[in-house]
């Protein structure tokens, strides 16, 4: 049989920029010959493409059920263009903006006919950035068109200033980490990205890349030093009381309400082959994961190595020493838990001058909740037992499958050199073995897009299918 | 293996063919294609009459009512022919929803057709007579024994409507989505296939309902034998025959003819004997007695996949078109 032909679902409110992207798709020479499939509101301006009409109509496998939900009419409509003798290359679905995208993208994982013929390719979405904010807040519709997407065209950039653009994008990313995400004016993307988006592909799934956004570090703050041996880090207790506000302004000004020690900071020391803004990141990155191991403690006069243990410094004293020990001089990320002016945290050279940072970051921690719909991306290392997650993630599945519209993953499986990749849709998932790791770090990155999820409970579930060193 | 399917003739169509109908006096076969023709041709030797533009992008349906051919198509229309003569009689206007579904009653005097939510009634000279709404897209159509109501199967309901003053008369529900519906010859069952891999039925009357699972796949085709007793279906490696003499399939096993390589997929029952066609994805045509589960009677095998089946109704003749465009007749050699 010949290869499945692809297909590409784009969605987006009237007026995004959905048709003007049509249209140019269908203007532009790109050599493929490609069917339409258009909402009943469409408007085409293009003659010589195939354009059919569609009215959204969903087949129910079970009553209420979305995960057993498919688009009838589509089933319909692309078994009938199977039947044509002048065959197409692609097909593209456009749905209204108040269609629900789950049901399309299961009609090409639930149907068989479907199934056997077709291969979902992505789901494009296309946002208007002056209005999406004021969409996202009085429509659920206009949350799952992000949810669902694997590329997001942030469309008439030209109508708003680069803070707000910068607003809106943070928004998306909250609610989706793990889609591409090009900012447009005029819907004026490559035609080949958003024709080749390989959203569902699993041979490509190694390609996710989730930005998850900063309210995921554990961490305050980040500074890269050049560090050799002999310096020291100094940090004092917590200088003020931190309930002393407490009364008067409620909760409000302690982040997102965590415990916060004084006499305590957890922090970790990376180190980073070169100096610059991409070595800190990177860094940042890391550290995620490394702060998700249980910290060590340390008292004050021992020394701190690089690690990707934390450390938990006990700073009960009034101040306290911790020497550093670096393999060898040179560039490191000192990741804090909470901002170093907290704790009066500072470094110092060998001869006890101040050592500065080169470079610093802030991370925000304060966790602002999406009404609704959000991404929770886990990083973390460790060996997945793979009866145990099978086991989590079809419980998962099962009780919030209706919540959970996307999923995605590259996990460390025990005892296997391959990476093994999943990604699902509602219920229905999907997963093999893919690309040996080699000498490639070995972690497990998941995401999550979806409605009503526990990221604590999530990152905790997981952690469990992770197996205990011997 | 001797074969009861006897090549008598083959002919090559322009395109796929999606419909395949037999006149009621057995003397025409009309085939229409994907392209949106229709090819009528001599039931017995083959001729080809007329070569009939009937659908821009594609012809959905055909069906024979007591004089003329009725089509339906992708540009949103149904149309009325004298076959016969090649000559258009009417076209029946509907909006841009396809029209899918086709159903004279059974004396063949109106005709029913269905696109999108709507159905339509028309007599034999294209007057529009009712128009019924249904509130989900229609996947089936059908008419009981005496043509006074029509059913039509729309999302997880059934409605059945008369056709004297195009009421209402009820609704009939199920739980998932209806994806076909044949009303027996008899008008006692109306039978359904259903997206929870199960096939749903009603029995007239007492509109008492019963769910036949078990199945492995969507039983997307049902072929009632002509007597009403025996209802086929696809939905497995074997064809599925329930049998609904006595107190009926519940409980009972049913009759299962295996002999495809590759599920079938298309059927077609003979509206006077126990005889039935089955093709699909392997090629095969098959023959088959629904007396008993033996071996086929009769096999063929296509040079595509078979796209339609249809039995002439008169003479002892057999149709299959295969998906590359060929159409081949068979005498019928049972004894």
């Amino acid at each position: 049989m010949a290869s499945k032909i692809p297909v590409t679902v784009l969605t987006g409110f009237l007026g995004a920029g959905k048709t003007t992207l049509l249209n140019r798709i269908l203007s532009e020479e790109h050599g493929q010959r490609i069917a339409v499939i258009e909402n009943e509101f469409g408007e085409i301006g293009i003659d010589q493409a195939l354009v059919i009409n569609a009215d959204e109509e969903i087949f129910e496998m079970n009553n209420g059920c979305i995960c057993c939900t498919v688009r009838g009419d589509l089933i319909r409509i692309l078994g009938q263009l199977l039947k044509r003798r002048d065959k197409f290359d692609r097909i593209l679905v456009e749905t209204t903006g108040m269609a629900d995208p789950g049901p399309v993208a299961q009609t090409f994982f639930m149907d068989e006919d479907m199934k056997a013929q077709f291969a979902l390719d992505g789901l494009v979405t296309v946002v208007d950035a002056k209005h999406l904010l004021l969409h996202l807040d009085d429509s659920e519709e206009a949350q799952k068109q992000v949810a669902f997407a694997d590329l997001i065209l942030l469309n008439k950039c030209d109508l708003v200033t680069e803070d707000e653009l910068d607003t809106v994008e943070r928004r998306v990313r909250g609610i989706n980490a793990m889609a591409k995400l090009i900012r447009t004016t005029n819907a004026d993307a490559p035609i080949a990205s958003v024709l080749d988006v390989g959203g569902f592909d699993l041979s490509r799934a190694l390609e996710l890349n989730p930005e998850f956004l900063a309210p995921e570090y554990p961490f305050e703050w980040a500074g890269l030093y050049k560090i050799e041996s002999g310096a020291e880090l100094v940090a004092g207790a917590c200088g003020h009381d931190h309930h002393h506000h407490g009364h008067e302004h409620g909760h409000d000004d302690h982040h997102h309400g965590h415990e916060h020690d004084a006499q305590a900071l957890t922090l970790a020391l990376l180190p980073v082959p070169a100096s610059g803004e991409d070595a800190l990141n990177s860094a940042a990155d890391k550290a995620v994961r490394a702060f998700a191991n249980k910290p060590e403690s340390r008292a004050p006069g021992s020394p701190l190595e690089p690690s990707m243990t934390p450390w938990k410094l006990d700073l009960s004293g009034d101040h306290a020493h911790f020497p550093i020990r670096v393999p060898a001089a040179g560039h490191y990320v000192l990741l804090t838990e909470h901002a170093p002016e907290e704790h009066h945290l500072s470094l110092k050279k060998p001869d006890g001058s101040p050592l500065r940072p080169v470079l610093s970051k802030h991370y925000e921690h304060s966790h602002e909740h999406e009404a609704g719909v959000a991404s929770v991306g886990i990083r973390l290392d460790g060996q997945v037992d793979p009866s145990l997650f099978s086991g989590w993630m079809s419980a998962v599945l099962s009780t919030q499958g209706n919540d959970i519209f996307r999923s995605k993953g590259i996990l460390n499986v025990a005892g296997r050199d391959r990476r093994y990749v999943f990604q699902g849709v509602h219920m229905v998932m999907d997963g093999r073995e893919d690309a040996p790791w080699g000498s490639a770090e070995r972690s497990n990155t998941l995401v999550f897009i979806g409605r009503n999820l526990d990221r604590e409970k999530l990152t905790d579930g997981f952690k469990a299918c992770l197996r205990q060193p011997a | 293996m001797s074969s009861a399917l006897n090549p008598a003739w083959q002919a090559t169509l322009d395109d796929y063919p999606t419909a395949l109908a037999a006149s009621r006096d057995g003397s025409l076969i009309a085939a229409g294609t994907a392209s949106g023709k229709v090819f009528v041709f001599d039931a017995s030797a083959g001729d080809l009459l007329h070569m009939l533009d009937a659908h821009a992008n594609g012809v959905l349906s055909l069906a024979w009512g007591r004089k003329w051919l009725a089509s339906a198509g992708q540009d949103g229309r149904a149309r009325l022919w004298d076959a016969r003569q090649g000559q258009p009689l009417a076209e029946l206007p509907g909006k841009s929803a396809w029209v899918q579904h086709l159903a004279w009653t059974p004396d063949g005097k109106r005709l029913a057709s269905a696109g999108g939510k709507t159905a339509r009634l028309w007599d034999e000279s294209g007057t529009q007579l009712q128009e019924f709404t249904a509130p989900a897209g229609i996947n089936g159509l059908g008419w009981n024994g005496v043509g006074g109501l029509l059913a039509a199967a729309a999302g997880g309901e059934v409605l059945v409507w008369r056709a004297v003053d195009g009421g209402l008369d009820r609704t009939l529900k199920w739980a998932s989505t209806l994806l076909n519906l044949s009303w027996s010859p008899d008008g006692k069952i109306i039978a359904c296939g259903c997206l929870d891999k199960s096939v749903h039925f009603w029995r007239a009357g007492p509109w008492i309902d019963s769910r036949m699972g078990g199945y492995a796949r969507k039983p997307q085709a049902l072929a009632w034998s002509g007597d009403g007793k025996q209802l086929a279906t696809t939905g497995e490696d074997a064809i599925i025959v329930w049998s609904f003499v006595g107190k009926g399939p519940e409980g009972s096993r049913p009759l299962q003819l295996l002999h495809h390589l590759r599920p079938p997929e298309v059927l077609a029952a003979h509206p006077k004997k126990p005889l039935l066609l089955s093709g699909g994805p392997d090629r095969a045509v098959l023959l088959w007695s629904l007396k008993n589960e033996q071996r086929p009677l009769g096999l063929d095998r296509l040079g595509d996949s078979v796209a339609s089946l249809a039995f002439n109704p008169v003479a002892s003749l057999a149709y299959a078109a295969g998906a590359d465009g060929q159409l081949h007749a068979y005498w019928i050699d049972t004894p």
